[in-house]
């Protein structure tokens, strides 16, 4: 089910919540999962949304009594879910982060989690199943959508250390699946105006898997990587090529640049014969690549510019990982009369396995990397850290940077409130823009860079 | 175009080339240099000239490096230099002197030879022109045959001071040069096969490990310690106009109020005062830092202002890369300020307020304790009038060097990061 946005005072997301309990004091595992895919959260009143998400955060937190992280936390104990009433005490709340932020008194969780990974789920994991099933009529259809698992389990990048396990529930899954959606949709893509999708993640990653979802939640033709590699497998022209770069240790440089080149024609082959309109896709920064001997060789761009032509019908290019360089973006937004091609739209995202596609954007002509942050089911916050003996997040005017944390409010799996992420942002009056990263090229097991090398 | 090729034995060639950019294109000239690929047919080749390197006896060898006080930089080597680390040309001059400086003093040291018929390999980094000059002249002292694989982001200077040894009578093969590209698999595989090669001492300089078959200089964070600001305000512009090198003190931990403030002010001063512009000017005291190093900078700062731990007191322009002074902070039982165990390759100085010395060494052992895989700093100057003994003791726990009233810059080469050079090529078999 979904909600069509509607011309009247009181959108139907915000009716409906009402009836539900009127002072919006929710718990997000107990609502039906296509609250999640619901554009209203973009077009409520601020106030109104700072209430709801308030007390879908009241519910969380009193949740986390529950995980062993939360529990056991001197800086939890005297947190009390009712004293939380808008989404804006967050403020007060305390932080987290995978490491440690040097000279303040967050500690990273990753050493405690990496030896106990169920340090930050629910105890009560399968009764929240339930309870999201009791919500969710259609569950045991999702459940089929989810392979018939129960349970994800997916590694974060690891770009600090060792990788950290993020745990969710199929209906946590599609919740955010449903939510990407949503931000894909209005990103630009279109059933009706780019049908057709060529993904180059892997979906063995979440990011990967959730694109896949998505597309079929848009109801888009979405063709996975693994598609595309049988299909050259399958062609005498490029077979040879993927075979020989799939044992890629015995190749030599040359040898790898011959193959590899081979393969991208084999994809731009496949992006002309199935009328490919949107490409989902990484470009790391000029820098990355070349400092990576081994990656790369699928970057975007490499396969672009070895044959615009191929991008005719290409309307929409999803670029994710990194920040989309100017460069990129003046290259595929400029028509170029050789080819005959236009990209009409870039956009990006920026997700993280702990939340989601929390950060997006469409692009015409600004900045594509000045994401604006989705609402839900992953709430972003933009504030800076202040305060030694009471620490909290101080609030920001809007056109001020902070940093990013992050809250996932609708999940039966790992919790995360406060999560920094790395990321800074400017705080504006609906929520954030600009996200970015500084250091962004040590990518190390992430979806990223997986997709950027065969 | 300007192409350097491989210096092996007397033979001096490229097989195959590729192409790096100098970073900063000082009087709107980009300069673009071919250098070589490195190829099997080199690996053998310097095989083959180490193997007939013809053995000269240590007064012999020590004239040649003596012989380093008549090298003058050539005009293109230092605007080269300049282009591709971003450095003034008055401080590249300023260092290539002090490299020869200490390659004379090093053989003037009486070192000892190697008994051992092996060669070294050494991979080094472009950010201090004395490191060549300290390789070659270690290496030659100790009748080591060198191979010395010059960096890409700066590989002028050691290919032009080898052929002034070869023409002042360095026998052939004693140092031969050889540049990779980083970027191809197929030569990173020779580089590493080098260093592996049973008959080669592994030194690698940047981040590496510690073993025992390979000599590495893990290149870390140097600090300075202040008790008095009288005797360290003499040395701060050494540190200040060096930000690429790892013995700077980027880092300073002030004892006293009345101390901080007068450092505080000091680098203030150093810092509005430099001259800044074109590179290839002498008059140029600040350089430019490359945009990267930059951006992962701001990160760094950024994180620290935003997370309450750090505050700008002083930024001479937009970028703190250029000219900034910053202030920090660490909770009690918390891991350290970034700025405590962060390199800053750029014009940033952190200043680090304590009331007393125990807050200082408390300071300085946490950090130590938080650096990756060695758990020392390189080096610590210390500067006071009255230094106690014990403190330089207890320092030496948490550093390879401690330079009382010194900078940690200025070394006579003996000993890096608590490696004796000599002893190291000389019983290493």
């Amino acid at each position: 089910m979904s909600l069509t946005v509607i011309s009247k005072s009181e959108p139907e997301l915000v009716q409906y919540l009402k009836t539900i309990d009127k002072s919006y004091r929710i718990d997000p595992i107990d609502l039906p999962v296509w609250v999640a895919g619901s554009a209203d959260w973009e077009i409520m009143e601020h106030e109104t949304r700072n209430l709801i998400l308030g007390g879908m955060l009241s519910k969380v937190v009193a949740r986390a009594k529950h995980v062993p992280y939360f529990r056991d936390n001197p800086d939890w104990e005297y947190v009390r879910p009712d004293d939380i009433d808008r989404l804006s005490d967050l403020h007060w709340l305390p932080v987290m982060a995978k490491d440690d932020i040097p000279g303040t008194a967050v500690t990273g969780f990753r050493a405690v989690v990496n030896s106990n990974p169920g340090m930050l789920v629910h105890e009560n994991l399968d009764e929240l199943i339930r309870r999201q099933e009791k919500a969710n009529p259609d569950y045991a259809t999702i459940l089929v959508q989810h392979g018939g698992q129960k349970i994800f389990r997916y590694g974060s990048g690891g770009t600090q250390g060792q990788s950290t396990t993020t745990i969710l529930t199929y209906i946590d899954m599609h919740a955010e699946e449903l939510a990407l959606a949503r931000c894909l949709t209005s990103n630009g893509l279109n059933k009706g105006n780019n049908g057709r999708i060529l993904c180059l993640y892997n979906d063995t990653h979440k990011g990967g898997f959730q694109l896949k979802q998505a597309a079929q939640i848009m109801g888009m033709e979405f063709h996975s990587r693994a598609e595309l590699m049988d299909w050259l497998k399958q062609k005498p022209k490029y077979s040879n090529a993927v075979s020989k770069l799939e044992v890629n240790e015995q190749l030599t440089s040359q040898q790898f640049e011959d193959y590899s080149a081979v393969v991208r024609a084999g994809i731009r082959d496949f992006i002309t014969e199935y009328g490919i309109e949107v490409i989902e896709s990484v470009q790391p920064p000029p820098e990355f690549l070349s400092s990576n001997a081994k990656g790369g060789n699928l970057a975007f761009m490499k396969i672009y510019e070895e044959g615009p032509s191929s991008f005719r019908n290409v309307k929409e290019i999803f670029l994710t990982g990194f920040p989309v360089d100017k460069k990129t973006c003046e290259t595929l937004m400029t028509y170029d009369p050789t080819y005959e091609t236009l990209m009409s739209r870039v956009s990006t995202t920026a997700g993280s396995t702990e939340a989601m596609a929390w950060g997006t954007t469409k692009n015409i002509l600004g900045d594509v990397n000045d994401l604006k942050s989705a609402h839900f089911p992953t709430v972003a916050l933009v504030a800076r850290y202040s305060g030694y003996c009471v620490p909290n997040l101080s609030t920001l005017s809007p056109g001020t940077e902070g940093l990013v944390f992050l809250t996932a409010l609708s999940r039966a799996g790992s919790v995360y409130i406060n999560l920094f992420t790395g990321d800074f942002a400017t705080k504006t009056q609906a929520g954030l823009s600009g996200v970015h990263r500084y250091q962004t090229t040590n990518i190390a097991g992430s979806c990223a860079l997986d997709a950027l090398a065969l | 175009m300007t192409s350097l090729t491989h210096l092996i034995g007397s033979e001096m060639y490229a097989l195959e080339t590729f192409t790096v950019s100098a970073p900063f294109a000082e009087n709107g000239q980009p300069i673009e240099v071919l250098l070589p690929r490195l190829k099997e047919e080199d690996r053998e080749g310097v095989k083959r000239a180490i193997r007939r390197v013809e053995r000269i006896d240590y007064s012999e060898r020590a004239r040649v490096i003596g012989s380093l006080v008549n090298y003058s930089p050539s005009r293109q080597t230092l605007e080269s230099m300049c282009r591709f680390t971003g450095m003034p040309i008055a401080w590249i001059s300023e260092k290539i002197k002090e490299g020869i400086q200490l390659a004379v003093g090093l053989s003037k040291r009486g070192l000892e030879e190697s008994p051992y018929n092996n060669h070294a390999f050494v991979n080094i980094t472009p950010n201090d022109p004395r490191e060549f000059f300290f390789f070659a002249a270690h290496t030659l002292m100790a009748d080591i045959p060198a191979v010395i694989k010059l960096s890409s982001r700066e590989p002028f200077l050691g290919h032009e001071v080898t052929r002034h040894l070869l023409e002042s009578g360095m026998p052939p093969g004693y140092v031969n040069i050889l540049y990779a590209d980083s970027s191809s698999r197929d030569d990173s595989k020779i580089v590493k096969d080098m260093l592996n090669d049973p008959a080669a001492i592994p030194i690698v300089m940047g981040s590496a490990l510690l073993s025992p078959r390979q000599i590495s200089f893990y290149a870390d964070h140097s600090r300075g310690l202040v008790l008095d600001a009288a005797a360290a305000i003499p040395h701060l512009a050494t540190s200040i106009f060096s930000p690429l090198s790892c013995l700077s003190e980027h880092n300073h931990i002030v004892v006293g109020r009345e101390n901080y403030e007068r450092i505080k002010h000091e680098v203030m001063s150093l810092y509005s005062s430099a001259i800044t512009g074109n590179l290839l000017d002498e008059k140029t005291t600040m350089g430019k830092i490359e945009e990267t190093v930059l951006s992962q900078l701001i990160g760094l700062i950024k994180l620290g202002v935003y997370s309450g731990t750090m505050n700008v007191i002083y930024a001479r322009s937009e970028m703190p890369g250029h000219g900034a002074l910053i202030e920090h902070y660490s909770e009690l039982g918390t891991t350290p300020n970034l700025l405590m165990t962060q390199s800053l390759p750029a014009y940033v100085t952190g200043l680090r307020y304590v009331p007393t010395i125990e807050d200082a060494l408390r300071d300085i052992a946490r950090a130590s304790a938080c650096l990756p895989k060695l758990r020392k700093s390189m080096a610590i100057a210390v500067y006071g009038n009255n230094i106690p003994g014990d403190l330089t003791e207890n320092l030496k726990k948490h550093a390879f060097t401690v330079s009382p009233n010194r900078p940690c810059d200025k070394v006579d080469g003996i000993e890096h990061q608590g490696v004796n050079m000599n002893h190291a090529l000389t019983r290493y078999r």
